[in-house]
C-alpha cells in the first residue's frame, strides 16, 4: 500500500473502530479514540505509537478477517509507525530506514572497517601484533576511546534531537510545555512497567485457544532486551569509574562489578533477541504486523546481537592469542550500531514515551476540564534540554 | 468422519446459548458431548460475537454495575416493554436465575468490566465484557476445546432432528457435501432466528425485505426451526416480531454488528418518505426502546425513514462509522437526501412549533415534550434550528427474530399436543419468542439464552 493509502484506511478502520467501542479499557489507544470524531495525520500518528502492538484488540475484535470490515488495527498502527520513523527522520537518510537490513550490515562492515584502519595505525602496521596476548588499551588508547565515543553521542543526541521535535510536532503538541509534568512520571512508570506491553488490561483474562504461554510471556523477553542494554550501559559507567576515579585500569576480573553487569546485561539481551528473532517465524506475524516493521525489527535485532555476542567472546578470548582480532571486530560492531541508532527502531522508546505523556496529559486535561470548566488548564513548564 | 458415533449430548449452534448449555451438561456429568457450529471457526459465535452486555437482576450493589436492580423492576421491565406479551412464568424464571448466571460466567472466566477500573463504561442494569462479545464466545470456546469429552465441529449444518415419536434419536448434518448422522441421548438446539434467511422474510415482508440490513451472523436461516415445527414443535411469537433497529442505510448487507446502529433517533426526529413523523422518538430511555425503531422503520414506505437533527445534538450520542449528511441550511439537507427541500422544511417548522420551553437533560427523561403534535416527543423535545443541520438515512437492522419453539420451565421443546419431547431442548434465540412476545431490553437476549442455557445443559444429562 501506499503512503496515502494507509493513512485512508487507517482512517476508515478508526471511524468503526470509534462506532464500536468495545475495546474501551483494553488500553490507551481506545481512551483516545473516544476523544475524537475526526482522525487527522496527526491523530493517527499519535495513537499508533500509543499501540503497544499487545494484539488483544485484534482478537476480541468480531470484525477482524476474515470478517469483509477486515479490520487489523496491529497491522495498520505498525504500517503507520514505520511510515512515521522515515517522516520524522532528516530526508537525506530515509533510504536507511527503508533498507533496513541492508543499511545495518554496511554500517558494520564501515564500523568494524574504521577499527580495523585504526588498530593497524595504533599496532604500527604490524600483523604480528595482531595476534599476541596484549592489553585492550595497547589496541585502542583511552583517548581514542573517549574522543570516539563522544563524536558518536553527539551524532546520536542530535539526530535524536530533531527527530523528536519533528515528532512531537507530528502528534499534535504544539509546545511540550503544554503537558503536565505529571504525565511525564506516568509515562516513564508505563516503560519501567512495561505496562501497556503486557498485553493491556486483559493480560490475565481473554485469550482464545490460540494464545498460547511463549505469546503471553512476549513482554519479558522484551524487558530482558531493554534491561540488558540498561545494565551493559551501567557496566561501562562502572568501567569509566574504576579507571578515573579509582585508578584501576583494565582487563577486571570476572568478579568485578563492571564484568558482572556486563556479563548479565548481554547474556540479558542475547536471550531476549534470539528468542525474540526466532519468534517472528510465526504466522501471526504475518498477519499482524507490516513487513517493513518486522525486518526494521529484524535489522535492530541484528545490530544489537552483533556487539553483544562479540563482547561476550571478548571476555572469553582475552587471555589468548586471538583477545586483540576479537576485540577490534567487536569494537567495529559496536561503532556500527551507534551508527545505526538514530535510524533504528530505536526510535520507539522516544516516541513512546512521548505518546504517552500525550496521553496523560489529554486524560488530565479532560478531567480538570470536567471539574470546573472555568478554570484555565495548568501549565507546568518543563526544560528538556538545558 | 465416523457415522453413528453416540454422544450423550449434541448441542447445535456454537453461540452464547449452546456454549453455556455445552459447559453445563459437561459440568453436570456428560461424558461425551458433539458441538456442531456452522461457521468456519473465525467467524464462530453466530450473534453473540456482536454482543457486549448482559442483563441482570441484583439486589445488592456490586462491582460490574453502578446499583442496585431488584428483580421486581427487571420483571416490570420485562412486562413493560412486551406489553404483557410473555410467559410469565419463564419470564420470572429467567430473572430469578439472571444473578447467578452472571455470577458463573465471572467463575468460567468471562472478563466482566469492574467498576474499579477507572472511568469506564457501566451501567446499573447490564454487566459489559471487556472487548465485547468475541471475548465471551472465546472464553467458552477455550475451556471446551480444553476437554477430551468435548468435540466441537465447524463448517457443519444440522439438517435434520432423528425423532422416535417424542423422543430425539439423533442428528443429521451436512459438511461441505458429507453427509454425517449422529446418535445422542439428547439434542440441545440453540441454532438461532431466521433473520438471515431473506426468502422467509420476502414472504413475511413482501419486498421491503430486500431493504433489509441482518445486523449479525449470516448464519442464522432458522431451517432447523422450521423443521423443529414441522416435526411437530409447538411455534411460539409473532412472525414479524423480533429484535430491529434503525441502520444506516450504508451498513454491510449482514454481519454489520454495532457500528451501523443510529442513537441519534432520541435526540431529533424522524421522518419517513411522506415528510411525516412516526413515532414517539422520545418515548422512554432510548435502552428501552432503540430495539423497536427497525420494526417502526419497515412498516413505512419503502421501509426507509430520515433521521434530522442539529448541531446541538452532535457529540451526545456514538455516531454510526459512516459521517451523516451534514449541511449548513435544511434546505441544502434535503438536495443532500435527494428529498423535497420545502417538504422538509415544513415538517421541521411544525414541530418546532411545538416544542415547549423546557431545559434538555440528555442524561435522563427530562420531560422535555411538544404539545399539540401527533404523535407527541415525549422527552428531549428541543427545536431543530441550529446549523449545521445533520441527518442520517436509516433503514430496518435485524438483529433475531423472536418467532420460535415453544418451550418449558425445563427447557424442553413442546409439542402442539401440549406434551414436552423428551430429550429435545432449545435455547437462544429460537426460544426468544417466549418470554419477548414484542420489544426488548439491552442484554437480555443474553441472559435468555444463558439462563436456558444453564438449564438445558443441567436437564439434558439429568432428565427432569
Amino acid at each position: 500500500m501506499r503512503y496515502k493509502d494507509i493513512y485512508e484506511e487507517a482512517r476508515r478502520l478508526l471511524m468503526i473502530c470509534n462506532a464500536c467501542r468495545y475495546c474501551e479499557g483494553i488500553c490507551p489507544v481506545w481512551t483516545a479514540i473516544e476523544f475524537r470524531t475526526d482522525f487527522k495525520e496527526t491523530d493517527i500518528d499519535y495513537m499508533a505509537f500509543l499501540c503497544h502492538d499487545c494484539r488483544t484488540c485484534y482478537y476480541v475484535c468480531p470484525y477482524s478477517p476474515p470478517h469483509e470490515l477486515n479490520l487489523n488495527p496491529p497491522k495498520i498502527f505498525s504500517a503507520i509507525r514505520f511510515i512515521d520513523y522515515t517522516k520524522y527522520s532528516p530526508r537525506f537518510f530515509k533510504r536507511i530506514y527503508e533498507k533496513p537490513i541492508i543499511s545495518t550490515i554496511i554500517l558494520q562492515i564501515i564500523g568494524i572497517a574504521l577499527a580495523f584502519t585504526v588498530a593497524f595505525y595504533n599496532l604500527g602496521f604490524d600483523l604480528n601484533r595482531f595476534f599476541v596476548v596484549s592489553r585492550f588499551y595497547y589496541v585502542f588508547p583511552h583517548d581514542q576511546i573517549y574522543i570516539g565515543g563522544l563524536i558518536l553521542a553527539i551524532y546520536i543526541a542530535l539526530t535524536l534531537l530533531y527527530q523528536s521535535t519533528m515528532f512531537v510536532r507530528g502528534i499534535g503538541i504544539k509546545e511540550l510545555s503544554d503537558l503536565f509534568l505529571s504525565s511525564f512520571l506516568l509515562a516513564l512508570k508505563d516503560v519501567v512497567f512495561h505496562t501497556w506491553f503486557r498485553d493491556g488490561i486483559l493480560s490475565c483474562g481473554y485469550r482464545n485457544e490460540d494464545y498460547y504461554m511463549f505469546k503471553k510471556l512476549f513482554w519479558v523477553f522484551h524487558v530482558m532486551i531493554m534491561y540488558g542494554a540498561l545494565l551493559l550501559i551501567l557496566a561501562t559507567i562502572t568501567a569509566a569509574v574504576y579507571k578515573n576515579v579509582f585508578g584501576i585500569f583494565s582487563p577486571y576480573p570476572f568478579y568485578s562489578i563492571p564484568v558482572l553487569l556486563g556479563v548479565t546485561g548481554g547474556i540479558l539481551a542475547l536471550l531476549g533477541l534470539l528468542i525474540v528473532v526466532y519468534s517472528y517465524k510465526g504466522s501471526e506475524e504475518v498477519e499482524l504486523r507490516a513487513r517493513e516493521e518486522k525486518s526494521l525489527n529484524l535489522a535492530f535485532s541484528i545490530s544489537i546481537l552483533l556487539p553483544v555476542i562479540t563482547g561476550l567472546l571478548t571476555l572469553i578470548s582475552r587471555s589468548t592469542n586471538f583477545m586483540s582480532m576479537i576485540y577490534i571486530v567487536h569494537l567495529g560492531t559496536v561503532i556500527g550500531f551507534f551508527l545505526y541508532i538514530p535510524f533504528s527502531k530505536f526510535n520507539h522508546t522516544i516516541f513512546r514515551y512521548l505518546t504517552l505523556a500525550k496521553y496523560y496529559s489529554e486524560i488530565f486535561s479532560r478531567e480538570h476540564f470536567r471539574i470546573n470548566p472555568d478554570s484555565k488548564k495548568r501549565k507546568v513548564r518543563i526544560i528538556l534540554i538545558a | 468422519m465416523s457415522t453413528g458415533q453416540l454422544f450423550d449430548v449434541i448441542v447445535v449452534g456454537g453461540g452464547n446459548a449452546g456454549l453455556v448449555s455445552a459447559i453445563s451438561a459437561i459440568e453436570h456429568g456428560a461424558r461425551s458431548l458433539l458441538l456442531i457450529e456452522r461457521s468456519s471457526r473465525e467467524l464462530r459465535g453466530g450473534n453473540s460475537r456482536y454482543t457486549r452486555d448482559i442483563r441482570y437482576a441484583h439486589e445488592d450493589v456490586d462491582v460490574f454495575t453502578t446499583g442496585v436492580y431488584s428483580r421486581d423492576e427487571m420483571l416490570n421491565d420485562i412486562l413493560r416493554v412486551t406489553g404483557g406479551k410473555t410467559n410469565i412464568e419463564l419470564a420470572k424464571l429467567v430473572v430469578e436465575r439472571s444473578q447467578e448466571l452472571v455470577l458463573w460466567m465471572y467463575k468460567h472466566g468471562v472478563p466482566l468490566v469492574k467498576a474499579f477500573r477507572g472511568t469506564l463504561h457501566l451501567s446499573r442494569t447490564n454487566a459489559f465484557f471487556m472487548g465485547g462479545g468475541k471475548a465471551l464466545i472465546d472464553t467458552y470456546y477455550k475451556y471446551l476445546s480444553a476437554r477430551k469429552e468435548v468435540k466441537i465441529l465447524y463448517n457443519t449444518i444440522v439438517t435434520d432432528i432423528i425423532v422416535d415419536d417424542k423422543r430425539v434419536v439423533g442428528v443429521k448434518a451436512l459438511k461441505g457435501s458429507e453427509e454425517m448422522m449422529f446418535k445422542s441421548k439428547s439434542v440441545i438446539i440453540a441454532s438461532g432466528g431466521f433473520q438471515a434467511n431473506i426468502e422467509r422474510l420476502r414472504q413475511i415482508w413482501g419486498d421491503k425485505a430486500d431493504k433489509f440490513v441482518i445486523r449479525g451472523s449470516r448464519f442464522d436461516d432458522g431451517m432447523l426451526l422450521i423443521r423443529l415445527i414441522e416435526l411437530g414443535a409447538m411455534p411460539v411469537g409473532d412472525l414479524k416480531e423480533g429484535h430491529m433497529v434503525a441502520v444506516d442505510a450504508r451498513a454491510p448487507k449482514t454481519d454489520g454488528g454495532v457500528i451501523s446502529r443510529v442513537d441519534a433517533i432520541p435526540f431529533g426526529i424522524v421522518i419517513n418518505k411522506r415528510y411525516k413523523r412516526f413515532y414517539d422518538e422520545g418515548e422512554d430511555e432510548w435502552p428501552k426502546r432503540y430495539a423497536i425503531w427497525g420494526k417502526l422503520v419497515a412498516e413505512q414506505p419503502e421501509a426507509e425513514a430520515y433521521v434530522i437533527f442539529d448541531s446541538k445534538i452532535w457529540g451526545k450520542f456514538i455516531p454510526p462509522a459512516w459521517p451523516p449528511y451534514t449541511a449548513n441550511s435544511l434546505e441544502e439537507l434535503a438536495i443532500k437526501l435527494n428529498l423535497d427541500p420545502e417538504r422538509l422544511i415544513q415538517v421541521v417548522k411544525e414541530f418546532n412549533d411545538h416544542v415547549q420551553p423546557c431545559r434538555v437533560d440528555y442524561e435522563r427523561l427530562d420531560g422535555c415534550s411538544t404539545k399539540g403534535l401527533d404523535p407527541p416527543k415525549s422527552n428531549w423535545a428541543s427545536k431543530i434550528d441550529t446549523p449545521p443541520f445533520y441527518a442520517y438515512k436509516v433503514v430496518p437492522g435485524i438483529t433475531f427474530t423472536y418467532y420460535g419453539v415453544m418451550i418449558d420451565r425445563n427447557a424442553r421443546v413442546m409439542g402442539k399436543d401440549g406434551k414436552p419431547f423428551e430429550n429435545l431442548f432449545a435455547t437462544g434465540e429460537i426460544m426468544m419468542g417466549n418470554i419477548l412476545g414484542k420489544g426488548y431490553l439491552g442484554g437480555l437476549g443474553l441472559t435468555i439464552g444463558g439462563v436456558f442455557g444453564l438449564i438445558a445443559g443441567e436437564k439434558s444429562v439429568m432428565p427432569p
